[in-house]
């Protein structure tokens, strides 16, 4: 190949990844940082009006509306718009429903860009949340059927769960063995074990027992219990004491706190021994002995060494330790955590990121090995051929980042509070404080009505 | 080498093309009649499906005889809760009323309006006994009071396996005699619909 070809197909490369633009190739993230701290200071309305200022901006692409809806529809919930959080929560929900079909053509435009360039659809512990969300908005409208809808299909999505990902693992494995790629890589695939979630449990005990199906809230009961022993990985704390039946009225409170963990780029390097016929995958900047992160026997001809990135979660620390109720000046209690979304999201992850990582080794290894033949091609040893050299591994490098979209929205951890009280109109005051009991935020709930056999329940929030 | 350039090349082309364009959007407009099915979910065919097999199963039913024999006059019925039991929003109201038409048309039955309605027609009711002239205000508690009333719920029981999934409909109609608490009348359709969708993602 001549060095006049070479200039026109890296000019062509170059081009295109301009015409595609940066943003369909990796993650932006920064718009996120004002909206961030307004919902840390509960500035929950400035926080909806930055997402929307976001939205006209531009700053959430169309590949990205998935995100904007999630978003929108978690900040209009924490601003109490619940029927504006309805509507965005159900778009989010069918663009996850409708992006299902498209993704299998998507998939080549990944495997040739990165994750980045494709539309996204939402992490499976995302999608579950939209509905357990529109549950709480429908219970605040008083909708409870609504709130059943709601319930069922998240219950619905979490049965379908594994047989989703054992779907997707298979689809995977098919094309790494029907790859004409010079490396076969092997998939060990992760399960996920997520299937019952507490919180929805909790939401459909009450509401069960609010109709008057007292058998089916015993059943709820159960299976929130049942969440616990059966799945510890999840839930490795102390199931809360829950009532829903009483001869007085009882206080529901749910309270929000913390963030979710949010994804990071995990950087990896490639590197081939044909001596050894090894491929090691190893922890980028670790130095010199970079930690091995796996490696499998492959009949490799070359030695070559290519940089790539996957993503993983991040824990998101949260100030807030204890959250105690009060009403009208009297202690009603502490709340119990009933579900840690951090641990919900890592466990259907976890499964994801081993299928993310293999997809992206092998796109990884695909474009490595045409950027190390378009290397060798150049035989020009001076100025010219140096840049050309550089600009095949730069703009290698610039399609190879790791997809970290994901909602900055979604809280850490739900606790829930059952307080048996007289009926009336109360003033509740949720405290939420630090471990070393210094108060980190407040919910006020003013003349809050309670009566006997109904769900009365009051929700607070901080994302600190 | 030239050659695997110009694959390469070929395949970013691609990539952009499919990441810059998007589809237009093109509206039909369709006889209302027409069979549609784009999502699976429930939509106006099933609506229409179980109005139309409520109603001649309602109509053919003996409570109706009996009732006109018994009493000499047309039942009078109202519509109750519907409940939704299935996993998606249903707006149980556009079968109730596509129910309630044909029912009312055929002259055979009277409707009163539905409890919700009652209390905006009570609310003009009162208003008219304050503001109207005395020619015109209608009286109050002169109510025509129902013998039956429509209950009934929607439930769903959806399987899937891959891509393809089942979605199990039963639709559930009671007619209860409101003074006797005697079921008249119980009417159920069935609908099963196999949905499949596109292939397994990355």
């Amino acid at each position: 190949m001549n060095l006049f070809r070479l200039k026109s197909s890296a000019a062509v490369i170059a081009a295109l990844c301009l015409l595609v633009g940066c943003a369909s190739v990796m993650t932006r993230t920064q718009f996120y940082e004002p909206i961030r701290a307004d919902l840390y200071e509960g500035n929950y309305a400035a926080a909806v009006a930055a997402i929307e200022k976001a939205r006209t901006e531009n700053k959430y692409a169309g590949k990205d509306r998935f995100l904007y809806y999630l978003d929108a529809g978690l900040a209009y919930h924490y601003a109490r718009e619940y029927d504006s959080s309805i509507v965005r929560l159900s778009s989010a929900e069918q663009t996850n429903d409708d992006l299902y079909a498209k993704s299998i053509s998507q998939g080549a435009l990944s495997l040739l860009l990165n994750d980045n360039a494709i539309e996204y659809r939402g992490e499976d512990y995302e999608v579950l949340y939209t509905n357990l969300f529109k549950a709480l908005n429908y219970l605040e409208l008083d909708d409870f059927e609504a709130a059943f809808v709601e319930i069922r299909r998240a219950n619905l999505k979490l049965q379908q769960l594994e047989q989703k990902h054992f779907e997707e693992a298979r689809f995977l494995r098919n094309q790494l063995n029907t790859d004409s790629a010079k490396v076969k890589i092997p998939l060990e695939d992760k399960q996920i074990r997520f299937s019952n979630s507490a919180f929805a449990r909790y939401l459909s005990m009450h509401m069960y027992a609010a109709t008057g199906n007292y058998d089916d809230a015993a059943i709820d009961e159960r299976l929130l219990r049942e969440a616990f022993l059966t799945q510890p990985q999840i839930y490795g704390f102390e199931p809360p004491e829950v009532q829903y039946q009483s001869d007085k009225a009882i206080i529901s409170v749910v309270a929000l706190a913390g963030s979710a963990p949010v994804k990071r780029d995990f950087k990896l390097r490639l590197r081939t021994d044909k001596q050894l016929d090894i491929v090691q995958i190893l922890i980028d900047g670790t130095g010199e002995d970079d930690q091995v992160y796996w490696q499998f026997p492959a009949d490799v001809n070359a030695d070559y060494y290519f940089k790539f990135a996957i993503p993983e979660l991040k824990e998101t620390p949260s100030e807030v330790a204890s959250i105690g109720v009060w009403s009208n000046g009297r202690r009603l209690g502490h709340l119990q955590l009933i579900e840690d979304i951090g641990a919900v999201s890592r466990d259907v992850f976890e499964a994801r990121k081993t299928l993310i990582f293999v997809k992206t080794l092998a796109r990884a290894l695909a474009k490595g090995l045409a950027t190390h033949e378009l290397k060798e091609e150049v035989k020009d040893d001076g100025i010219g051929g140096w840049l050309l050299k550089a600009a095949v591994d730069v703009t290698s490098d610039i399609t190879e980042n790791a997809d970290l979209r994901c909602s900055y929205l979604l809280p850490g951890k739900i606790y829930v509070g059952d307080f048996e009280v007289e009926p009336g109109t109360y003033d509740l005051e949720i405290l939420f404080f630090d471990e070393n009991n210094k108060l980190v935020s407040s919910t006020n709930v003013t003349g809050f009505e309670v009566t006997g056999g109904n769900f009365n329940l009051a929700e607070a929030f901080t994302l600190q | 080498m030239k050659r695997k350039m110009k694959q390469i090349a070929a395949l970013l082309l691609i990539a952009a093309f499919v990441v810059g364009c998007s589809a237009s959007k093109e509206v039909t407009r369709l006889e209302p009649g027409t069979q549609t099915d784009l999502s699976g979910n429930w939509n106006d065919t099933d609506s229409r499906l179980v109005a139309e097999e409520m109603i001649d199963d309602a109509m053919s039913r003996p409570w109706l005889g009996i009732f006109r024999e018994e009493q000499g006059r047309r039942p009078v019925v109202t519509v109750g809760r519907i409940r939704n039991n299935s996993s998606e929003h249903i707006d149980t109201e556009t079968f109730t009323k596509d129910f309630e038409r044909e029912l009312l048309n055929s002259g055979q039955i009277r409707f009163v309006a539905a409890p919700e309605q009652r209390m905006d027609v009570r609310s003009e009711r009162q208003d008219q006994a304050d503001w109207a002239s005395e020619e015109t205000k209608k009286m109050l508690r002169e109510e025509l009071g129902a013998d039956f009333i429509l209950l009934g719920s929607i439930s769903s029981i959806v399987d899937q396996e891959g891509d393809k999934q089942v979605i199990f409909y039963t639709t559930d109609l009671e007619l209860i005699n409101i003074e006797s608490n005697e079921k008249v009348w119980i009417g159920n359709k069935k609908i099963k619909k196999g949905i499949s969708r596109g292939s397994t993602k990355w």
